[in-house]
């Protein structure tokens, strides 16, 4: 399929108004930080924690970076809320791309829909599941550190 | 319905999704805070649950109860998600059945819990009608504790006329997990999709007629024109309440009834999603007045008999249904009690329901209480009543309609909503235009398939 590349606004739109009616899946949502941003660079999104686990009934608050080169590029990603995952930084909350298929193999077709319903199942997955939390509603200290 | 919202800020609409598959439309006032919402969401119309277990999600973020709703920049049409966290005390769990997937109580509300799963009336063995009624008198049980022959409709229309009766009645039937148990117990109810719509709307229609002992005697009548025409089902009601088989009460002296081999009525009562729902509920009504075993219950021994009755003879008799004499014959023999009672208006409706049976049923058009045009187009070969939710939508239509209007659409949700699913399959294949996809999948009745070949042929 030689399909035309999307562009990045394009694409980021198609995910605003999908992430707004909520027609995505319902255990994460997404939109964007400023109503305003033209560039749409800046996310927040949340993550239902999934059940039949340490994190059921938790809400996650992630952030996410679009950059220039998004799609081509996959978003960065950090967590708000204080989680313990391997993959994410202790003070920043940054999710290491290397610890996410879907970012370590991003593909175009990848969305930041894909990227919170991976780390969803990743939050579920046998070995995380079990693992301590800090209390409820913690965030990180540091903002992150985002690229203008 | 209050909003707190002043008078001239700019109102919201947009959906709140729950986390079960509830949606409500919201509209309020863009100043209201989230704490507002919250409340407003926690109201018996919506999702029953305390203001505190609701968290909201709107684009990614949490949305915090003191904050105005503008913070948020929802455009009209948006969708809020809301996440019920688990109950840090349990609640009395008489949330609707939308939002029983989630938060079940710790703790058994009473001691009926776990005989039921869907049973709302559980809290009725509990504190909260205490001393709501009193305990009637020994003497309704009648001999050998209620265990005999039922009582007579008389006497049921006489109790249903006591306000006290209707009160609890109402109350019954003005709670939302009522309804859900009544399509619960009802499978053809159950297989409709919007029965529960279509219920709550037409909730004041049923409610007058199940609590109006006018109407009740009506349909007492009607009833044992029925069961007069169908030899043998009535004793084996064994109800020596009932009028004997073809001793039927003088007013509904039928024509129809005597002898004949194929009563369309039998296969009518048996199948009748109609009468189920009464089917169903007086039990439960029964239960709630006197607050002790079903046996006592009137109404109970009035309708399941019945109930139970045709239903076992019913498809067989349906089945050799071939004579549209007789379908007429019967539908004209329903007229005429009503036309001598007086509460006829009520009674209209069922007279356009079973006419529209009729038409259904033979194609006969038997048209006795003027049909709204019901069924004109349907001509299955047998009672379609068990199978065919439309036919059922309209007959519950009817039901409301009193006979005269026109049938509504029978599935009113939007596009986006009912398809929802396959709207999401036929984007994920690439038709991304919402106007056609809604056309198509109309066309197709709500197929995929069928809504792929016509776009791709259109």
């Amino acid at each position: 399929m030689a399909a035309a590349k999307v562009p990045r606004n394009f694409r980021l739109l198609e995910e605003l108004e999908k992430g707004e009616k909520g027609q995505g899946a319902e255990a994460c949502s997404y939109g964007l930080d400023d109503p305003e941003d033209l560039l749409m660079s800046n996310w927040n999104g949340t993550i239902l924690g999934p059940p039949h686990s340490v994190h059921e009934n938790r809400i996650y608050s992630v952030k996410m970076h679009c950059g220039k080169d998004y799609p081509d590029k996959p978003p960065e990603i950090w967590f708000r809320s204080q989680i313990n995952l391997p993959g994410v930084d202790i003070t920043t909350g940054k999710v290491d791309r290397q610890h996410l298929r879907c970012l370590a193999e991003w593909k175009r077709e990848h969305t930041m829909e894909t990227i919170l319903i991976e780390l969803r199942r990743f939050m579920a997955s046998s070995q995380n599941k079990k693992l301590q939390q800090p209390a409820e509603g913690t965030m990180y200290d540091q903002e992150p550190t985002l690229p203008a | 319905m209050a909003d707190n919202a002043e008078g001239s800020a700019t109102k919201l609409s947009f959906k709140v999704k729950t986390s079960g598959d509830g949606l409500h439309s919201i509209t309020i006032g863009e100043f209201s805070t989230v704490l507002d919402l919250k409340t407003k969401l926690s109201g018996e119309d919506y999702e029953n649950i305390s203001v505190d277990r609701m968290r909201l999600i709107y684009s990614g973020r949490v949305m915090k109860n003191e904050e105005p709703l503008s913070t948020y920049k929802i455009k009209n049409g948006n969708t809020i998600h809301m996440v019920k966290s688990a109950a840090s005390n349990p609640t009395p769990a008489n949330t609707s059945a939308a939002a029983s997937t989630l938060a079940q109580p710790a703790v058994p509300p009473n001691m009926s819990a776990g005989t039921s799963a869907n049973n709302p009336l559980d809290h009725l063995t509990g504190a909260r009608y205490a001393g709501f009624a009193n305990l009637p008198s020994a003497d309704l049980f009648g001999p050998n504790g209620g265990m005999g022959a039922p009582p007579s409709m008389d006497e049921v229309a006489d109790m249903l006329s006591n306000p006290q009766s209707a009160q609890l009645l109402n109350e019954a039937m003005s709670n939302p997990g009522f309804l859900d148990m009544m399509i619960e117990n009802n499978p053809m109810l159950r297989n409709l999709p919007n029965a529960r719509e279509i219920l709550q709307q037409q909730l004041p229609t049923i409610r007058h007629l199940m609590s109006d002992p006018e109407a009740m005697r009506n349909m007492m009548r009607m009833r044992s024109m029925f069961e007069g025409g169908m030899p043998g089902a009535g004793g084996a009601g064994g109800a020596g309440g009932f009028p004997a088989p073809g001793a039927t009460d003088t007013s509904g002296s039928n024509p129809a009834s005597g002898g004949q081999q194929a009563n369309p009525f039998a296969g009518l009562m048996g199948g009748n999603p109609f009468l189920n729902p009464f089917g169903a509920q007086p039990p439960s009504y029964a239960r709630s007045t006197p607050g002790t075993g079903g046996a006592a219950s009137p109404g109970a021994a009035i309708s399941t008999p019945g109930a139970n009755t045709t239903a076992s003879s019913g498809g067989a008799t349906a089945g050799s249904n071939d004579s549209n004499t007789g379908a007429g014959a019967g539908a004209t023999g329903a007229s005429q009690p009503q036309a001598g009672s007086p509460g006829a208006a009520q009674a209209n409706p069922f007279a356009a329901l079973f006419s529209a049976m009729n038409q259904a049923q033979g194609g006969a058009g038997a048209g006795a209480a003027g049909s709204p045009g019901v069924g004109a187009g349907q001509n299955p070969p047998m009672n379609p009543f068990m199978a065919d939710p439309q036919a059922m939508q309209n007959m519950l239509q009817n039901l409301g309609l009193g006979g005269g209007a026109a049938a509504a659409p029978a599935d009113n949700r939007p596009p986006e909503e009912r398809y929802a699913d396959q709207l999401r399959q036929l984007n994920d294949m690439g038709f991304t235009d919402f106007d056609s996809n809604v056309t198509a999948l109309r066309r197709s009745g709500g197929s995929v398939q069928g809504a792929i070949e016509y776009l791709l042929s259109g």
